[in-house]
């Protein structure tokens, strides 16, 4: 045998997106929507979510796993309000499955109804990782600007919905709707846009009947016949 | 920056590969990644050089082709490439695309030889 050359046309993440079908399909059973959310430092993943478990008011069970380069301050925030586990990174620029199912482990939780992954704020690496949600969620803050779409496409295109943050400052930043939102239908027709303010209340019950719908659209695959 | 994740990956790829060809020495890594890849060729090359020399293939070397963000239209069947990641099909206009090419690290194949060679012979 000589120097040869094996082909293969494997994608390199191809393990890790196995493991995270498999973490899915778990969570799928027991009822539970992932949500996976994305963004830059900032846009408002936590206030999002402090406001989403203030709409539902105790109505919907959830949990939280959040992740951070170095603190538990978005985690001390949630715990009030669901349970939630920190996942730090130790400076690493995103999660990765292994990190989310520790953190899962470590919630101790029943199954919940919603189970929230606030990524590391950093709209490239996560991205790339598929944590084993049903949905993955960005959210674009109105102080970033609308031209970020087509400047962080994979996190875009690999995204159900858009959330556009802080539009109670609209009247104060050069930030038009439209703009972020037929630039982010460019690189994902299919994306959902959900204007929100945390501050005024404005879109957070419309995101929270989203999440519903999804939870809804979830538990009726779920009792679907599965093909062998 | 996640090439070295990306990285450690790919040594878990290549010697699964290499091991379907029994006792080899890895001697060359072909990847493809495109514009969706969320990886920059130099910064993955520079985190290959750094692992490397502690990995299972220390002999490697990595070469990386960039290859163009395709798609297949599922309205009309034709196949396009996708520039400035607007994903519309030029022919019919649907939107509805599937990725074909582009958007992953993709393992391409390796280059290998016999890990004990043939023992020369003195003339």
């Amino acid at each position: 045998m000589n120097v040869h050359t094996i082909h293969a046309s494997r994608d390199v993440m191809a393990d890790a997106k196995a493991a995270a079908a498999k973490f899915r399909d778990e969570r799928s059973r027991a009822g539970t929507l992932v949500v996976n959310l994305l963004s830059s430092p900032g846009a408002g993943k936590t206030s999002l979510l402090e406001a989403t478990a203030r709409h539902f008011n105790a109505r919907r069970s959830m949990a939280a796993l959040v992740g951070d380069l170095a603190t538990d301050r978005d985690a001390q925030r949630l715990v009030r309000w669901m349970p939630a586990v920190q996942l730090t990174t130790g400076g690493a620029c995103h999660l990765e499955l292994p990190l989310v199912e520790r953190g899962y482990e470590a919630l101790e939780t029943d199954a919940v109804s919603f189970l929230f992954i606030e990524n590391v704020g950093n709209l490239v690496c996560p991205s790339s990782h598929d944590l084993g949600e049903h949905l993955r969620v960005v959210v674009l803050s109105t102080t970033e600007g609308d031209d970020k779409p087509g400047k962080y496409p994979k996190a875009f295109r690999t995204s159900q919905a858009l959330v556009i943050s802080k539009t109670d400052l609209l009247p104060y930043v050069p930030f038009s709707l439209d703009a972020a939102t037929k630039d982010a239908r460019l690189i994902q027709p299919e994306i959902a846009v959900l204007p929100t303010s945390t501050i005024n209340g404005e879109g957070i019950a419309a995101w929270c009947e989203f999440l519903e719908a999804q939870h809804i659209c979830l538990m009726n695959s779920r009792d679907e016949p599965t093909n062998p | 920056m996640h090439e070295y994740s990306l990285v450690r990956a790919l040594f878990g790829e290549v010697d699964k590969l290499a091991a379907t060809a029994g006792e080899v020495l890895v001697k060359e890594v072909r990847v493809q990644v495109g514009p969706l890849s969320a990886v920059e060729p130099l910064l993955l090359c520079s985190a290959f050089t750094n692992l490397v020399p502690r990995s299972s293939i220390p002999d490697a070397e990595l070469i990386v082709t960039e290859v163009p963000l395709t798609a297949e239209c599922l309205a009309c069947g034709h196949g396009c490439e996708i520039i400035g990641f607007r994903f519309r099909c030029p022919r019919c206009e649907s939107t509805r695309l599937r990725v074909t090419g582009g958007d992953i690290m993709l393992l391409e194949s390796i280059t290998v030889e016999p890990r004990h060679a043939a023992p020369e012979i003195l003339s």
